[in-house]
């Protein structure tokens, strides 16, 4: 895909002008936005148009499909939180006999461990993936 | 004038100036040996009464509980550690401005993003929190420069690099062993990163990996051996090995959940820019460009993070790691700067469209991290800094300095000394006594810990204990009296009540009395509903669900579904609490996510409650003894529930094992 490179800068500064203006206003009046909403726009749908925009073509296709993925597996944990925390294992109250806000709460000990080197491998891994996935060109 | 200014900046001369200009920037600091305390919660109070400790000269690790490292405890004490601290910030500085140098090919970029970074510590991070966690992210930029730089490594890198761990595991504890697991990294992924992931198979990569860490080990020892000495001649060796054993216990009481935690301004900023940084390595490893010096720093600086991380996933310290994720920021916009070079916009736009983003960041704030608010500093030393204080704190909070007086005038002209529960360290400040090992009841959550204070009461002749009935719970919701119920055992079975200050409970020692039978518990009424009516939350399913091996080993007085038979048997027998344990199988599993009620009445007239969670699957497991109404051994003569329970009641014999809470 040809871009007319002048476009295309037009379009960032464009953009990039949209972006700031929209996070100033969310900054002065950000009770009109729930603010789990606005963290997940700020992750994802702030920066997608750019990369899209800049690396142009099939690549920027498969990132910008790479990047939806990864939104959807974000916010699905975050929706499915409670119900995955059930399948971890309580704490136990050890011959120590601590006391603390996992075992008094009954929090899983591990779990935040394990959910957060869980997003960071997927996060790490899906280009990885996605990249092995895509057709390859034929000589 | 320009040209003359950018090749001082990008010379060598550079380093230079930036250390100076810190340096003179931070040197009013130079004066301020003491921090006074404004506020009297218990983290205020801790730092206060370590940083009596430490003027009164008492040894941390030997006679003091004191997780933090040598270098803070010791910096407003002694000279020689408070240039070292002093030093090391404007050090720190010009480290960093060097990385940022190595990255940005342009002046101005990199003069802007080093003042933002310097304005951020300033105003987001704080300098103490930059001078604790800065060395790490010094040492990953210094690792992602030799990886980078370096093609064949020189065994004396490792070895010095070990004398620098040694040095910092001596000074900041913790930061030295975090120093350990990115070198680790560091010897595992470098190969790899070099040339391929193949390297793994050959037997070379192992050989070097053992050759480097070998003279890694050596220098580490090298570098620790100061410290070393200075422990044993202090006799403090095996209380330091001691106390860094304690790790693990520190994180099993001092855990609370993460995830929710992500919702803070500095997590959601440290998040969106590590998975940013994350996408953007992995893309980079895959159009195999990562010959250059952006993405090894990029991989390391995100490894420190991660690794820092494991600590905030403990205890969630988010703001206090947002200057890492700066760095990584600043890390992207080189990236997005090579970008537009590409499209071949022109440098001035460059500069524009980068500042533009960054300040939008850094400046405007949009994820609305708040700024620091530390204690004053001042120029003061020794008593007059910890008097200042003192006397600021018991103005504003005059009820300390009239229980004082209070306890004086009864003890007249004895010795006698205090014992504050669950903490409140000052008191110890105000009556001129040396504290106990651990400060309060949080730190001394484990068996252990508890054991030591309850010494401590014994050896110290303590005459009083001061009970604050407003911190019921010191840290985290967890009631004080359950995490430090082994102490407050003793407490109620050794001191008798004898009055009581605004929220202060004055016990005094006298274990003839009963402290449920005590004229004076009317008159607190908070006092005795946090005896008699006790939340224990999970507490009890979590001992049905670990400790039911152990069940086999006591043997059955009764079990049944109707609570009128227990009753019947409770009348008949003469059951005591010191000799056993309730267990409770629901039966009806919808209702077991209700709280359960368990109210007890003694053959003395006390009656108390129990609360926890439900009880299905396994079951519930209690032992009255753990209960402050128990902790005075009587005979049980009635039981009810509440209708959130149906199932099953087992009254078992304590077993001989002390395995349960």
């Amino acid at each position: 895909m040809r871009v007319n490179k002048s476009i295309l800068q037009g379009l960032f500064s464009t953009y990039l002008g949209i972006f700031i203006l929209l996070m100033s206003v969310f900054l002065f009046r950000n009770s009109w936005v729930d603010k789990d909403v606005y963290l997940i726009f700020l992750m994802l749908y702030g920066i997608l148009p750019l990369i899209f925009i800049l690396l142009r073509g099939k690549r920027a296709i498969f990132l910008t499909v790479n990047l939806f993925i990864l939104g959807i597996i974000y916010t699905s944990i975050f929706l499915f939180f409670r119900k995955i925390r059930e399948l971890f294992p309580a704490p136990d109250i050890l011959d120590t006999k601590i006391v603390g806000f996992t075992q008094y709460y009954g929090y899983p000990f591990y779990f935040d461990t394990a959910l957060f080197f869980t997003i960071i491998i997927i996060t790490f891994s899906m280009p990885l993936i996605i990249n092995f996935l895509k057709p390859k060109r034929r000589n | 004038m320009l040209k003359k200014m950018s090749e001082i900046a990008t010379g060598y001369t550079g380093y230079l100036i930036v250390f100076i200009a810190t340096f003179v920037f931070l040197l009013p600091k130079i004066n301020e040996f003491c921090t006074v305390y404004s506020t009297i919660d218990f983290d205020s109070q801790a730092l206060l009464a370590w940083d009596y400790a430490a003027y009164k000269g008492i040894m941390p690790h030997k006679d003091i509980f004191y997780p933090y490292g040598i270098l803070f405890y010791l910096r407003d004490q002694n000279i020689f550690f408070h240039l070292i601290y002093f030093l090391s910030i404007p050090m720190l500085f010009t480290l960093l401005f060097a990385v940022l140098k190595k990255m940005w090919k342009n002046t101005y970029l990199l003069v802007i993003s080093f003042a933002l970074f310097i304005f951020f510590i300033l105003q987001f991070t704080g300098i103490d929190t930059f001078n604790r966690y800065g060395h790490i992210v010094a040492f990953a930029s210094y690792l992602a420069y030799i990886a980078y730089a370096l093609k064949r490594q020189s065994s004396r890198i490792p070895f010095f690099i070990g004398i620098t761990s040694g040095v910092l595991f001596s000074l900041i504890t913790d930061q030295g062993i975090y120093f350990i697991a990115m070198f680790s990294l560091y010897v595992i992924i470098t190969p790899i990163l070099r040339e391929n992931i193949k390297v793994i198979f050959g037997k070379t990569y192992y050989a070097r990996a053992i050759y480097d860490f070998f003279l890694y080990i050596a220098g580490f020892v090298i570098g620790f051996l100061p410290y070393l000495f200075y422990l044993l001649s202090n006799n403090s060796f095996v209380a330091f090995l001691h106390s860094i054993a304690q790790f693990s216990d520190i994180a099993l009481y001092a855990k609370t959940p993460f995830i929710p935690s992500l919702r803070s301004p500095g997590n959601a900023f440290i998040f969106t820019i590590l998975l940013l940084t994350l996408i953007v390595v992995a893309n980079k490893i895959i159009n195999k460009k990562k010959n250059n010096f952006t993405f090894y720093l990029q991989l390391f600086l995100a490894l420190g993070l991660i690794l820092l991380l494991q600590k905030s996933i403990v205890r969630s310290i988010d703001r206090q790691l947002t200057f890492i994720a700066v760095l990584l920021l600043f890390t992207l916009c080189k990236d997005f700067d090579v970008m537009l070079k590409a499209l071949k916009v022109e440098a001035y736009n460059r500069i524009t469209y980068i500042c533009l983003l960054l300040v939008t960041i850094l400046l405007i704030n949009p994820f609305r991290i708040n700024k620091i608010t530390s204690n004053k500093r001042s120029a003061l030393r020794g008593t007059a800094c910890i008097n200042s204080s003192v006397d600021h704190l018991t103005k504003k909070y005059p009820g300390y300095k009239m229980l004082s007086n209070l306890i004086r005038k009864d003890r007249k002209n004895s010795n006698n000394g205090i014992f504050s529960f669950p903490g409140d360290p000052i008191f110890y400040i105000l009556f001129n006594q040396r504290s106990p090992y651990y400060l309060s009841v949080y730190e001394a959550s484990p068996l252990y810990a508890q054991k030591n204070r309850i010494d401590y009461i014994e050896n110290q002749n303590i005459l009083y204990v001061i009970y604050n009935q407003k911190s019921t719970s010191i840290q985290d919701g967890v009631p004080d009296i359950i995490r430090g119920s082994y102490e407050f055992q003793f407490i109620l079975k050794e001191f008798a009540l004898i009055g009581r200050l605004n929220d202060f409970l004055i016990l005094k020692r006298d274990k003839s009395q009963d402290i449920l039978h005590n004229k004076l518990l009317d008159d607190v009424p908070k006092f005795k509903k946090t005896i008699l009516d006790v939340d224990l939350e999970f507490v009890p399913q979590l001992e049905g669900r670990h400790k039911q091996k152990i069940l086999d080993e006591s043997s059955t007085l009764l079990s049944s579904r109707s609570i009128e038979e227990v009753n019947n048997f409770l009348k008949s027998a003469t059951v005591t609490s010191d000799k056993i344990i309730l267990i409770l199988r629901a039966t009806d599993s919808s209702k077991s996510k209700e709280k359960v009620s368990v109210t007890l009445i003694t053959q003395d007239n006390i009656n108390t409650r129990v609360q926890f969670q439900g009880c299905g699957g396994r079951g519930c497991i209690i032992r009255l003894s753990s209960l402050p109404a128990f902790f005075t051994n009587r005979i049980i003569k009635e039981i009810h529930m509440n209708t959130a329970y149906k199932g099953m009641m087992e009254i078992r014999e304590n077993p001989k094992e002390d395995i349960l809470w």
